[in-house]
This record gives C-alpha cells, structure tokens and sequence, in this order.
C-alpha cells in the first residue's frame, strides 16, 4: 500500500478554485489507479485541518512509514501557506516527512523549504523556486496539467522521482511549444519560465516501490 | 507596425524649425509632434501609451506650465518604455542637481544642448528609436497590443498570489517594471534562448 495525503487551499479567496481543480483532477487519476488495482490509499486533509498542529498530531504515525505529500497551496522561499498561516515551514520540526515524496505545487518553496525538508530525511521534493503564473480561461487546464503531470507519471508508470520530473519539464515543453504554433507567445515564454523554475530535491532514484507499506 | 512616433515639448520652437523639418524628412511628416505648452504634451503621451514613442523635452517650459522634471516625472508614473531626451538651452551647472539625479536615476536617456548640430540631436533620436526597436519590453508591449480590445480586456492569467491579470494590465505590469512585469520579460528571453538551441539542435541533427 501506498499512502497519499493531499492538502489543498480550497477555501483561498483568490485561487481556491484552482487549487480544487488539481486537487479534483489528481483524486481522479488516483481513484482510476485504485480502480485497477493499485494499492494507493489517499486521504484528503479538509482546508480547515490544514494546520501544522493537526498535522503532527493526526497523523504522528507516518513519521514511522514512507508516504507521498501532496500540496496545492500558496507559498514562499520557506513555507507551504495554507489559510493564510504556514502549514510547514523550513527550520521546524519536519521530521513527520521523513521517508516522503514531498510534490507541491506553491510558489518559490523549492527555494530553502524543499532542501530544508531533504536535510530532515525526506526522500524527493519535487516544486517551484520561483514565483510562476497560472492561466485562466481556456488555457488553465493547461496550467492544472502542467503541475499534476509529475505525480501522475510517478504514479501511473514505473518511473523513478527524477523521471517523473523530467517528464514534467517535457510536458511543459510540449505545451509551450503548442502555444507557440497557436501564436501565443507570452504564454508560451511563462511555461518555459515556470518549466526553469521547477526543481528536484533528494533521492532521484526513489520509486512506487520504495513508498509501499505493510497496511495492517 | 505603428511608427515610431516623435514629441517634441519645446515653448520656443516654431513648426518650421530646421530640426524639426530634419526629423520630420527622417521620420515622416506624420510622426514628428511639437507640443509648445508641457500640459499637453503630456495629455499627448497619456493618450498614445501604446505607441513606441520618443520625447524630446525642454528644460523650462514657460509660466505656469509643468517643467521638465515634473513632466519627467509624470512620464514615469506611467511608463518606463518612452525615452526621454531632455533637449535644453540651459547650461548643465544651472539644472539643479535632484533634477540630474532623478534624470539619471529614472533613465533619460540623454540630455543635450539646443545649441548642439542637428545631425548630433537627431542622432540621439535614432539611438533611442534602435534601442525601441531592440528592447524586449517595447517588443513584449507591442505584442499585446496588436490583440483586439475584447483579447485584451479577458483574463489572461493569474498570479499564485491570486491577482487575475488581462493583457492590459500586463502592459502596465511591463510599464512600471513590477515583478510581474520583468517576469514577463525574463519569459519572452527564455522562450526565445529556448527557439535559438532548438532550432540549433535541429540543425545540428
């Protein structure tokens, strides 16, 4: 079994709506893998439980089993933001994420909270250390798929962390390059930009198998 | 393409200036402007943001009429994309030093004295057009206004901060040089050292 907490900002005034969506999008990749027969186990944490002191609490247990963090939320150089208050920060007892693949979606955490994370014995981070744009109307599925498409291939195929990462940059290169055909230069340079601000952390060798756990 | 566009704000020049004939035989009739009073020239810039534009500015602009620092001033509060050539009869010890320093500090792009030859003056004019024509900035804004009113006015993207931008509001984003606006230009150079290595590699291939 391998284990899924996915944390997202829905209730945020401005982008909860987005942040819902790639939540709705990935719970729905997820629950087609369960269909088939993977043995995942995702647990969605309500927006008003996003907080560090229920994190610790709830869920103590995982600081003894590897699982895969999911967050889509704001950010900065050294927190994930939730509600409006840090949800996990660099320099704080992070020790809950040890043995974890670590994947957010937030602005500029890869920056100091990514590595922070790694020195506490988390296993792969994958983020942004940049602050990148979304996009709106007909072109923000393309935004949504851009920041799942990692996890979806980490969690879809056989790949290694690094492969999934890899796999992000050239997903985002593909669309880039469609806009670009499209005549859409501004968003095809933003997806570029966003692509050089994505960033790994960590193990690049960690695989779905290096996550599974015994489930009692 | 929109022509470039040339303002002169000058109280004591005349339409039929020498140097003002010599500019308008090298940029066209059309594209060379004489505001005498500094009010409208700037009613002139605000009206035409759009436009790549080049402002030759006068230092003393008569009674009860902004001069060139305040006139400077309000040209910035709007946009860093017009180059502003401060074109003076004034001796450089008698502009006062905030002037310079704000001048300086707010990239005139020159100042020169009225009593310098033409060919000097309207060589600093086709400087600053080559560098309009080269800035990424100027580029990107020219871009985006070629989409209609309607492109413009949608939402085109949104911060992670959770601003919603349209198109217009990128275009002041570029203007003011905010964060998002040198993202944007940082963007349209990774894009384009993206377009020149691939295209590389293809010919390499």
């Amino acid at each position: 079994m391998i284990r899924i907490l996915i944390a997202s900002d829905d209730l945020d005034v401005r982008l909860g709506e987005y942040f819902k969506a790639c939540k709705g999008n990935m719970m729905t990749v997820i629950a087609a893998e369960i269909e088939e027969g993977k043995l995942l186990d995702v647990e969605e944490i309500l927006p008003n439980n996003c907080n560090n002191a229920y994190i610790n609490i709830k869920y103590a247990d995982l600081k003894e089993i590897p699982f895969i963090w999911v967050s889509y939320s704001h950010g900065n150089e050294n927190s994930i933001m939730v509600n409006g208050s840090s949800l996990i920060s660099a320099g704080g007892d992070n020790t809950i994420f040890s043995d974890t693949f670590f994947y957010t979606n937030s602005c500029l955490s890869g920056k100091f909270l990514g590595p922070d994370l790694i020195s506490q014995n988390c296993r792969s981070f994958i983020g942004y250390d940049q602050s990148i744009v979304a996009f709106k109307n007909e072109n923000q599925e393309i935004s949504l798929k851009c920041d799942n498409v990692g996890l979806i291939s980490f969690l879809t195929t056989d790949v290694t962390a690094y492969d999934a990462f890899n796999n992000m940059k050239k997903y985002y290169t593909q669309q880039a390059n469609r806009l670009l055909d499209l005549g859409d230069i501004l968003s095809s340079g933003l997806l570029i930009n966003a692509r050089e601000a994505l960033v790994f952390h960590g193990d690049e060798s960690l695989k779905k198998t290096d996550l599974f756990f015994e489930n009692e | 393409m929109e022509p470039l566009k040339i303002l002169v704000i000058h109280d004591d020049l005349f339409e039929n200036d020498p140097l003002l004939y010599t500019l308008r035989e090298r940029f066209g009739r059309d594209n060379v402007i004489l505001e005498k009073k500094s009010s409208q020239g700037l009613e002139y810039i605000y009206n035409n943001l759009s436009s790549k534009l080049i402002v030759l500015l006068d230092f003393d602009l008569g009674a009860g009429e902004p001069h060139a620092p305040e006139v400077f001033k309000r040209i910035r509060e709007k946009t860093s994309l017009i180059y502003v050539i401060i074109y003076t009869a004034k001796q450089f010890t008698a502009i006062p030093n905030e002037a310079l320093i704000d001048f300086i500090n707010n990239e005139a792009l020159g100042i020169i004295q009225s009593t310098a030859d033409i060919p000097e003056v309207v060589g600093m004019v086709e400087k600053a057009a080559h560098q309009l024509d080269t800035r990424v900035d100027c580029i990107l804004e020219q871009w985006i206004a070629k989409h209609s009113e309607k492109e413009r006015a949608k939402p085109y993207l949104t911060t992670k901060s959770g601003t919603i931008y349209t198109l217009d509001d990128l275009i002041v984003e570029i203007r003011k040089e905010t964060e998002l606006g040198q993202q944007l230009e940082k963007s349209i150079l990774q894009l384009a050292i993206e377009l020149l290595t691939s295209q590389k590699r293809q010919l390499d291939d």
